[in-house]
């Protein structure tokens, strides 16, 4: 679904309870100390969390794989099974349709955040997931014991025709490749367990090993993190540290997004992972491998919602876009170019520059990579490997001033939903749901207005229910980046169209405005510098930053009086312009990462 | 026990077949669950629901002609009610019911006029704003961040829908059903249900919908019998795993105990699936997928959902499914509308020029998508009774002409879910006199409070063979939630409606005046 929709399915006008108390949270905020310039008493800027250690955090549910962490996990297995990866990836290809049939991973709506929260948060059991499990474990089976791979993947014993082995044969392969599977040590009862579905044939039998490998790919400790805890936490009751190999998969579904290597295993098993030098040097191996970034930039595509960007050639053979669009009509990959180019930007100031968030909302270096956006950009595209192209000085200061950010897929711009976002997705304030009532008053638009102008008469007129929010919260966001046109580009004035596409002359844009970062902030912004200067002096990117990865790396929406003690390290790494990449880290290193609360 | 087999003739399935996108040929399979002569068959009932989003349709784009209403009677002191017989008046090769309730004289017949229903004044009686969960029940699928829709979220419930697909009193026998619901979506989440629906337990999830007509017949046309499996089924065996983990002394939190008994749940599902009986299994492939067909153009739009309606017909015809759900979402489409229709058409509904883009694209989804659906069940099951007649069709709206608010909230019917409803009626349940009852939502407009949405979707039920024990909740009669807004602000819901133990709340369970 489109961004817009879903920003205007709420932004269209807000009401009432915009009183000016920008920062109030639909969740009671009390571990939030309040600014000093604040008068909300639930503002989240740029206070700190306020850290007791004695709270006791929210009880954990148990947390099932997300498609793609159970897709790269079947590949792991099976590239460990058969003692090479790329293997593991064939056997995955090879499985491709029955993959299919899995339900996609949806960013969940929550009540906080409606419009769809992260991929991680998708904890919904459809019984689509059950059986599209079950059709997957039941091909990985056949796939693990065909012919030319069963000896691999249970032993030379399986196709020996010795019988006298074949007993061991199966409790060996149960053992071995059971406690890979199910993350954790193998028991007699489970050895019993398993021969009893392998029955008693008299040979080594493929299909019987298949049932095997489908009742363990089906099981919950494969399909969940089934945690049973370790040592209490003194003075927490109910809160369990996790057992080494519970920590070890917690670590590698973090970064990796797949079961735990060897490595890592090994330190489990033989519990040196619970030692905290050790369990420092693994999350620092692990961080540093090259899948951690893949699976960072999950968590950016959907902090900032980029697949809500909508198709930019949708409207392609519409008259009043064609005109506006000129040589620049788009081609069915722009959308994707907008997308890969604002993730380059966060992948290369985090992971290359150790970026700072203030980095990321100023910086004026580009990373689009093709021919469509260099023309929209004005800018050479980046070749990957030199040093990105730098814009004009205050020319496209940071994120909010990319394509991906401003383009809406028609010919016009769309300040509610930029605004919309800023105001949630980077400062973390709650907005008040539209009211009813709406448009009591209708709108007296004209046809050449600008679309600022436009927005306005919709939603600022006096004496209507919008204009409380979209005066103060909404729209002067939205309004600062109106320097550039719905594809992009940079304009200081805009262009009017009839219903023909006629050029019907142009009025300048207009982009200062108060966006009241802080709520009591009355300064006013002229450019995105402006802006992107008040929201790095408020602090709040950085906190809304921290609650943001908080959601990603605990699969839950953060409480933030019992989260507090995590938020606030997390926040602390990102003060003063620490790097993102340490935040990224830090999560894996707080003591939560390493606790269940049971009760 | 002796059974009666329906004649189902090639010649009535080919009459059903106009424009069809699958071939159905002789089933006696399906004759043979369809047993007339037998006294303990009931009329297997089926639910096909629309949801569009939006509203913002003038009243008198919408509802049939007030002076239609012919029949007056009391619902509560002080607030009557009215009806009349629906009837179409030629315009051309047309039938106009309303502008919006129109059609080609050849579809908009008076016979499909006769089992159609207009209701007008079902409302919601607090502020829930934009939402998906209003269609079905669920009122707590709504985006607010605050107010009267935030605190509709703390109580969710399953959609009607589930709750039947889930029900021994709609479902008495699922040996054939392959889905007990088909959700198709446009990315709209219109099913809710508990995440162990045997139980009635866990947390309530979104069910999601398909985007693939495709898909959907894949998952309901059984293929043909594969042979004996060459070993015993294994899913018992995967149960047994979550058991032995549930119920075993390992340190859990109740929270986990209840995902795992959410799976078992599941799994209890997949093996009754796999056992489902074969049927229909000479029903073609279809080789076109309603994914193919998502083009900003009305006529793309028709064919989208066309594709999907054509898969359900064949459902109900071949008795795997009794019920299925279209969120057809945003009617843009329908009308090829290129711009934003969000802002700039449903939020300026008053502007006239924006009213009839709104108009026209839910007059084309009702002609291209919901009547056209109505004609292809509208062949004979039984002598004298039609697919459509055991069918309750149904199309709702998110909200009533002002976006934004749901007070009046259309709902348009086909068929009498197997002669529970009186059909071809006008009813409107507004409350015309009361000045409590009157609210201008600008532009010149005047509407009407009237009576519960809870008590329509309450009648859905009694419908499908459910009784009010088994759908009431929280104390409460009727279907959805027991809440009413204490906003002062017009709409004046709380002075109409009172408070959730009013009269209006008492009569919830109750059929609704004229339709039975």
């Amino acid at each position: 679904m489109a961004r817009a929709h879903h920003g205007l399915l709420f932004a269209l006008a807000w009401p009432l309870a915009c009183n000016g108390t920008i920062g109030e949270s639909s969740q009671p905020a009390s571990g939030v100390a309040p600014s000093a310039s604040s008068t909300g008493a639930h503002d989240t800027a740029p206070g700190q969390f306020a850290c007791d250690e004695s709270t006791i955090p929210p009880q954990a549910s148990l947390r099932r794989l997300t498609m793609t962490q159970f897709e790269n996990t079947i590949g792991s297995l099976a590239g460990w099974s058969l003692g090479d990866p790329a293997a593991g990836s064939a056997v995955v290809q090879s499985l491709a349709d029955v993959l299919a049939t899995l339900p996609e991973d949806h960013r969940e709506p929550v009540p906080e955040d409606p419009h769809g929260s992260y991929r991680r948060l998708d904890q919904s059991l459809q019984q689509e997931h059950v059986e599209g499990f079950y059709a997957v474990g039941v091909a990985v089976g056949n796939a693990l014991t065909m012919p030319d791979r069963i000896a691999k993947v249970v032993g030379s014993c399986s196709t020996d025709n010795d019988a006298s082995n074949d007993g061991a044969c199966l409790d060996g392969f149960i053992q071995r490749f059971g406690s890979r599977a199910l993350r954790r040590a193998i028991t007699a009862d489970d050895v019993v367990f398993y021969r009893s579905i392998y029955g008693v044939s008299a040979v080594a039998d493929p299909l019987a090993y298949a049932d095997v490998i489908a009742v363990m790919l089906n099981t919950p400790e494969f399909l969940y993190f089934v945690e049973h805890g370790d040592e209490p936490v003194a003075g927490q009751a109910g809160v369990f540290r996790v057992s080494p190999t519970e920590l070890a998969s917690r670590l590698s579904y973090q970064f990796l997004q797949t079961m735990p290597d060897d490595t890592l295993w090994s330190t489990a098993t033989s519990r040196a992972l619970g030692e905290p030098d050790t369990y420092r040097r693994e999350v620092d191996r692990v961080f540093a491998d090259a899948a951690s970034r893949t699976t960072i930039g999950e968590f950016v595509a959907d902090w900032l919602k980029v697949d809500d960007l909508p198709a930019m050639d949708a409207h392609n053979q519409d008259l009043v876009f064609r005109a506006f669009a000129g040589a620049d009509l788009p081609g069915s990959d722009l959308r994707q170019h907008m997308i890969d180019d604002v993730m380059s930007m966060v992948d290369f100031m985090v992971w290359s520059r150790h970026g700072s968030m203030d980095d990321l909302l100023t910086t004026g270096l580009s990373f689009h990579r093709s021919g469509d956006l260099a023309r929209i950009y004005g800018l050479p595209a980046w070749d990957g490997t030199a040093n990105p192209p730098a814009f004009g000085e205050g020319q496209r200061p940071g994120l909010l001033t990319r394509a991906l950010f401003l383009a809406s897929g028609s010919a016009n711009t769309r300040p509610i939903s930029k605004g919309v976002f800023v105001r949630r997705g980077v400062l973390c304030d709650d907005l008040p749901p539209p009211p009813p009532g709406v448009n009591a008053v209708p709108p007296e638009l004209r046809s050449d207005m600008t679309t600022r102008q436009v927005v306005e008469e919709l939603t600022e007129k006096a004496g209507t229910v919008c204009v409380a929010c979209h005066k103060t919260m909404i729209n002067p966001l939205g309004f600062a980046t109106e320097g550039f046109d719905a594809l992009g580009r940079f304009r200081t004035s805009q262009r009017l169209y009839d219903a023909q596409g006629n050029d019907t002359g142009s009025k300048p844009v207009d982009t200062t405005s108060v966006p009241r970062v802080l709520p009591d902030d009355p300064s006013e912004s002229r450019t995105p510098r402006d802006l992107a200067s008040l929201i790095v002096k408020s602090g709040k990117a950085n906190v809304c930053l921290a609650r943001n990865y908080f959601r990603f790396t605990f699969a839950r929406w953060e409480d933030v009086t019992r989260d507090a003690c995590t938020l606030e390290d997390m926040r602390q790494r990102l003060e003063n312009g620490g790097a993102v990449v340490d935040m990224l880290k830090q999560a894996a290193l707080s003591e939560a990462f390493a606790r269940r609360a049971f009760e | 026990m002796a059974t009666r087999i329906i004649d189902i003739t090639r010649r009535r399935l080919l009459r059903g077949a106009a424009g069809f996108s699958l071939a159905l040929p002789f089933l006696p399979s399906l004759a043979e669950r369809t047993a007339l002569g037998d006294p303990v068959y009931t009329r297997p009932r089926r639910l096909f629901w629309f949801a569009t989003d939006h509203g913002g349709a003038f009243e008198n784009n919408m509802f049939p002609d007030v002076a239609t209403l012919t029949t007056r009677q009391e619902y509560l002191p002080g607030h009557t009610i009215g009806s009349g017989p629906l009837a179409g008046t030629p315009d051309g090769d047309r039938v106009v019911v309303s502008p919006i309730l129109s059609g080609k004289a050849t579809s908009l017949t008076p016979s499909m006029v006769g089992k159609m229903n207009v209701l007008r004044g079902l409302d919601c009686p607090f502020f829930i704003l934009h939402n998906t969960g209003l269609h079905l029940g669920n009122y707590a699928a709504n985006i607010s961040t605050a107010g009267d829709g935030f605190e509709a979220q703390k109580s969710p419930r399953p959609t009607i829908d589930q709750l039947l697909a889930w029900s021994p009193s709609f479902y008495r026998d699922v040996s054939t059903i392959r889905q007990r619901s088909m959700i198709m979506s446009s990315g709209r989440e219109l099913s809710s249900n508990w995440s162990d629906p045997s139980h009635r337990s866990g947390t309530i999830q979104n069910v999601r919908g398909i985007d693939s007509s495709r898909d959907l017949f894949n998952s309901i046309f059984v293929p043909a019998d594969a042979g004996k499996p060459q070993r015993p089924p294994i899913v018992d065996r995967i149960l047994e795993s979550y058991k032995t983990l549930r119920d075993g002394n390992r340190r859990l939190s109740s929270s986990d105990k209840q995902r795992l008994s959410d799976h078992i749940d599941r799994l209890n599902e997949l093996e009754r699936r796999l056992n489902v009986k074969a049927s229909c299994g000479n029903v073609m492939v279809p080789t076109d997928d309603a994914k193919s067909h998502q083009k900003i153009d009305a006529t793309d739009a028709v064919t989208h959902w066309r594709l999907f309606c054509d898969v359900v017909v064949a459902a109900f015809l071949c008795g795997t499914s009794r019920i299925a759900v279209a969120g057809v979402g945003s009617t843009e489409k329908f009308v090829g509308f290129q711009g934003d229709w969000h802002p700039d058409v449903a939020h300026q509904w008053q502007l006239p020029d924006k009213q009839k883009l709104l108009s026209d694209s839910y007059q084309h989804f009702f002609e291209g998508v919901f009547l056209d659906a109505a004609h292809k069940l509208d062949i004979e099951e039984a002598p004298g009774v039609s697919y459509l007649d055991n069918t309750l069709m149904a199309w709702s709206q998110e909200s009533c002409m002002a976006t934004h608010s749901s007070i009046s909230v259309p709902i348009v019917t086909m068929g009498s879910a197997g002669g529970y409803f009186k059909t071809g009626i006008y009813a409107d349940y507004r409350n015309v006199v009361d000045s409590k009852a009157r609210w201008d939502p600008g532009a010149g407009h005047t509407m009407w409070l009237g009576i519960l949405y809870n008590q329509w979707l309450a009648n859905v039920l009694l419908s499908m063979g459910l009784a009010p024990a088994d759908f009431e909740l929280w104390g409460h009669k009727g279907y959805g939630l027991p809440l009413v807004t204490r906003e002062t602000y017009p709409p004046l819901l709380l002075q109409h409606y009172q408070g959730a133990s009013s009269s209006y709340f008492q009569m919830a369970s109750t059929p609704l005046p004229f339709l039975t």
